[in-house]
């Protein structure tokens, strides 16, 4: 039995694997070679050695996107999550019209980047924005959000929860995978709504937030519309995420070795953090089909 | 009896308020783009912002969509996101059980290896990819679009499905091979019917990737008859000045097929999955 | 299982079924929005027409994606023939022999309006210490101020003069000063005024080396010294003249914050709208500006920049480049291209993007010669009767080119300075200070220029 199972094993996960090697592997390997290269997307790259790595050692900016980078990433998985799944359990009740608000708090999801870009640079106007208005109202001073370096960050942080719908359809899948009949047990032996959702709902939800966790941050910290379109990196560098400055140096200042040799440290760390999530996952992440085996 | 039943109304009345409150806030940046799709560009940014189209220009919606041919670039979306999520669902929903379900060895290493597909920013692998499929002869082709789809439709969908699967009982997969069932029996007779909210999921995210899609189809198609609807959007915005009026309602129309797709899915979306045959 | 084995092999053996076309035609590429979305086609089909025999295939690809579809398709083996350059990575690449050096072609051939002499010296790209050159801008853009001119007869203020050795830095401000005015009436001069409710701002302007530059210039100073290697940035009249930038929003209050400028919407709607008199502006505006004039929402005008010490204004615009190894060892080919290269940059032949004011003309006689320059305005209905002194005179005369046309790693640079000078612009340092860590940041990347 093993070892027709190892032998279907490889056999199904054949597409996955035959996938990156096709169209994965290669190109990673080329911009990793490139890293060593000066190449301004014109003529030949030019092998310099070491001469990337060691500009970037002394690239203030690269070490404050670093920083600013991880900043977002973490602050966005954390306020996103929350909101998500706040929002997924409220709309996983028994109430009309639920795809309806589904749908509704989908939306931000679905507008299209460019289009989202600039309603949010309405929201954040800090004269007539919606959302200084409220401050108004509220008799709360106003904010200079994305005018500010320090305000920056945490205005985008806001912006990413608002388009948490992705992560809120993930976490109703992952709650409607919850089976009934493990409810109906602690209702049988006199539990309330909060043993449900302390000994039921969270543990058997732990692999959706694993999932959450570790893409949601691999996707945050590569962010880049948000700098391309409304910051242009500023102010101050307070919102040149990674990526973006990766793009930059790759595109418009002809330095693709360079943006090639940032890529590669923003790998490694991104991978060193995803074996760090995937080693202690054992320790909070519960699987129903690993039970026994 | 009467105060518990009281008790129960207001809680429930709290909370449809508190969701349709909160719709309305997630729900205004599209309220925002369906009033500035019936404006003149001028209008969209006077601020404070107006929320009556003055004049109400219906007309934005023929004419952002005579500007391009979006009638074309709507038949060649619904070609490339066929083929594309065919070839996705079905794929990494095998791979997901390989990597779930199934034991053999180096699985968990070769599953983080492939994970580190998602770790290198496309900037940097673009021009490698756009040289590796310049030697496959798929320039000015959908080859780039869809065959990726086809060989596990990306590790983002691997992994999510590989999350949902580890949440099935063993159980039942064992049950299913004493009685000789083969690993794809068990796929499609056990593990798709329990699993129907995550492909869903991953059906409304591929569909919605690949129909918005901008960079894939700018840099690899030539011929303008094989543009798609995104390409046709971003021409609204340049350098000097954009027709935002025309990219709102283009935006809009745009956004429909998804958002539709999602609202009808919802009803896919089903609480208490009843295992039977559990032993409990 | 074994349905599923033929099902996929068909789906792959369809998909890779090669369908191959490769006809000999040149391959054009460019951006732009829709009215370079359509003459630049015609030009071409014009084009076709006059040269039956070649073909031309000319790719509209969105401005965002641009740079990032032509390194691909460069950088894969598939160049264009002819295309579009960023104004910023023209010339790198023309050093390293991806686009060609077309002085050789120019020496040949008769045609005077292709020759470098004919074209306004201060749009020209050149290289290898002025041996060689891939051209100049496809069109010619100056920075002038345009403004509405309801709003001065309103206010009773005389419009600004069309002479630039007349508009004075100071009739600049005293200008400004009166035009602008809060929701009460009240002018910055006055005790009462409230710069958190300003109804009409006196000037916009943009924070971007176009609108730093010319200014820097007419004070006598400069981002760095001539050979491109030793920054003078922070020297006292480049701080001068931000510096005078800076004061404009927060000691003249006639010009808004940059919080405030996210508030305004684009220039030509806030000048209609009369949320500014006077915008810092590109020439390339009165395309959208026009549009108001013809629909009578705007009554439009337009000045010289105002001056420090002395006349000046930038110009900018991109190239077209032609991709060397498109036509390397196929003279067919090459000719074919150079004969599409000086078809559209002769600005005869892309004439409707001149009347409807996106571009201006590149060869001299357009600003010379009353022939072309009634060509160039007459009759537009959207030109406004000083254009001719306030933009064609002053170009021909006071224009210089932006660094982009001689400086390298200028983008880089620029990045420097927009995040520094943005402390600056929001009124958190001082200009000196900005400027000062601009001069250490930029020194490693000032290696030198082009030409």
């Amino acid at each position: 039995m093993k070892k027709a199972e190892a032998k279907w094993g490889v056999l199904l996960a054949l597409s996955g694997i035959l996938g990156f090697i096709l169209w994965n592997f290669g190109p990673m390997v080329a911009s990793f070679v490139l890293a060593f290269t000066d190449w301004s997307l014109a003529g030949t790259p030019k092998f310099i050695g070491l001469t990337n790595f060691k500009e970037l050692f002394v690239d203030f900016i690269f070490k404050k996107s670093l920083w600013v980078t991880f900043y977002f990433g973490i602050g966005s998985v954390i306020a996103s999550g929350i909101t998500a799944f706040l929002t997924a359990l409220l709309l996983n009740q028994s109430i009309r019209l639920k795809s309806l608000f589904r749908t509704l708090f989908f939306l931000p999801a679905i507008v299209p980047a460019i289009a989202n870009a600039v309603i949010w640079l309405w929201l954040f106007n800090p004269t007539f924005g919606l959302l200084n208005s409220l401050l108004q109202r509220l008799r709360f001073p106003t904010l200079n959000w994305i005018y500010d370096e320090y305000q920056v960050i945490p205005s985008l942080i806001l912006m990413s929860a608002w388009q948490m719908g992705y992560i809120m359809v993930i976490f109703l899948a992952g709650l409607q995978g919850v089976p009934q009949q493990l409810y109906e047990a602690v209702e049988v032996s006199g539990g309330n709504w909060w043993h449900k959702f302390r000994y039921i709902t969270i543990p058997m939800m732990t692999p959706t937030f694993f999932f959450q966790t570790v893409i949601g941050l691999i996707w945050a910290l590569q962010g880049f519309v948000q700098p391309y379109v409304m910051t242009a990196g500023g102010p101050n560098y307070a919102s040149t995420f990674i990526v973006f400055y990766i793009y930059q140096n790759a595109f418009r200042y002809g330095k693709m070795g360079y943006a090639c040799g940032i890529s590669i440290i923003f790998f490694l760390i991104v991978l060193g953090l995803t074996l760090i999530l995937f080693k202690t996952s054992s320790f909070w992440v519960y699987y129903e089909a690993e039970r026994g085996r | 009896m009467i105060r518990r039943k009281r008790k129960e109304f207001i809680k429930r009345l709290l909370l449809y308020v508190v969701i349709f409150l909160s719709s309305i806030i997630f729900a205004l940046p599209f309220a925002w783009l369906v009033r500035s799709s019936f404006m003149e560009t001028g209008q969209i940014f006077i601020l404070p912002p107006e929320w009556i189209p003055k004049p109400f220009r219906w007309q934005n919606y023929p004419e952002a969509l005579s500007v391009y041919p979006f009638g074309r670039y709507f038949l060649n979306n619904l070609t490339i996101v066929f083929l594309a999520e065919l070839g996705t669902i079905i794929t990494s929903t095998i791979a997901a059980f390989a990597f779930s379900r199934l034991r053999w060895k180096g699985r968990d290493t070769i599953f983080i290896i492939l994970l580190t597909s998602l770790m290198v920013p496309y900037a940097v692998t673009l021009i490698p990819t756009f040289i590796l499929w310049k030697t496959l002869k798929s320039i000015d082709t959908y080859r780039p679009l869809i065959v990726p789809a086809w060989f596990g439709g990306g590790m983002f969908n691997i992994f999510l499905l590989r999350q949902f699967f580890l949440t099935i009982p063993y159980e039942l997969d064992e049950a299913a091979y004493i009685d000789g069932a083969s690993p794809l029996q068990i796929i499609w007779r056990i593990i798709i019917p329990l699993s129907k909210p995550a492909i869903l999921t991953i059906a409304i995210f591929t569909f919605m990737g690949v129909w918005g899609d901008v960079l894939g189809p700018v840099v690899y198609l030539n011929s303008p008859e094989k543009y798609t609807l995104a390409i046709g959007l971003a021409n609204f915005v340049t350098t000097y000045v954009g027709q935002w009026n025309y990219l709102m309602a283009a935006s809009l129309i745009v956004a429909l097929p998804p958002l539709i797709l999602f609202f009808i899915g919802q009803r896919f979306f089903v609480q208490g999955i009843t295992l039977t045959g559990l032993r409990g | 299982m074994r349905k599923k084995v033929l099902l996929a092999v068909l789906i792959f053996t369809l998909l890779f079924i090669s369908v191959g076309s490769s006809a000999e035609e040149l391959v054009f590429t460019f951006w732009g929005g829709p009215e370079e979305a359509k003459v630049m086609p015609e030009a071409c089909k014009e084009f076709e027409k006059a040269y039956p025999g070649i073909r031309v295939r000319p790719m509209h690809i969105p401005w965002g994606d641009y740079i990032a579809k032509v390194s691909a398709m460069v950088a894969g083996g598939v160049p264009p023939a002819l295309g579009y350059t960023m104004e910023t990575i023209a010339l790198d690449w023309a050093e390293k022999g991806e686009l060609l050096d077309i002085l050789p072609l120019i020496r040949k051939d008769p045609d005077p309006a292709i020759k470098m002499e004919n074209r306004l010296p201060s749009i020209a790209f050149w290289y290898d210490k002025k041996g060689k050159t891939l051209g100049t801008s496809v069109a010619a853009e100056a920075m002038i101020i345009w403004y509405n001119k309801e709003i001065f007869e309103k206010a009773g203020v005389p419009y600004p003069p069309t002479d630039p050795r007349e508009w004075t830095w100071e009739k600049f401000v005293d200008t400004a000063n009166k035009l602008t005015v809060d929701v009460n009436g009240k002018h910055p001069d006055e005790t009462d005024f409230d710069p958190n409710k300003i109804q009409t701002f006196g000037v916009a302007f943009g924070n971007w080396y176009m609108v730093w530059f010319p200014f820097i210039w007419s004070n006598g100073g400069d981002l760095c010294d001539s050979t491109g290697k030793t920054p003078t940035i922070n020297k006292p009249e480049a701080v001068e003249a931000l510096q005078a930038l800076v004061d404009l929003i927060y000691k003249s209050r006639v010009a808004p914050t940059p919080a405030q400028m996210g508030a305004l919407p684009a220039y030509h709607i806030a000048l209609q709208t009369k949320r500014v008199a006077m915008v810092i502006d590109g020439q390339w505006s009165l395309l959208e500006l026009g549009k108001l004039i013809k629909e009578g929402k705007l009554k439009l005008g337009v000045a010289p920049l105002p001056v420090l010490k002395k006349p000046v204004t930038g110009v900018i615009g991109n190239p077209i480049g032609i991709y060397a190894k498109a036509v390397k060892d196929k003279p067919e080919i090459l000719d074919a291209a150079w004969k599409l290269y000086k078809w559209l940059n002769n600005s005869e032949k892309v004439l409707p993007l001149i009347r409807n004011g996106l571009w201006m003309p590149i060869q001299k006689w357009w600003y010379t010669d009353p022939e072309y320059i009634k060509k160039w305005i007459g009759d537009t209905g959207i030109h406004p009767p000083e254009y001719k002194e306030a933009v064609i005179d002053y170009t021909i005369k006071y224009s210089e080119p932006a660094p982009v046309y001689y400086l390298r790693n200028f983008d880089k640079i620029n990045d420097i300075m927009y995040q520094e000078l943005s402390n600056a612009f929001l009124g958190k340092i001082s200009v000196q200070k900005a400027c000062d860590e601009i001069a250490k940041k930029i020194t490693p990347f000032l290696i030198g220029r082009y030409d």
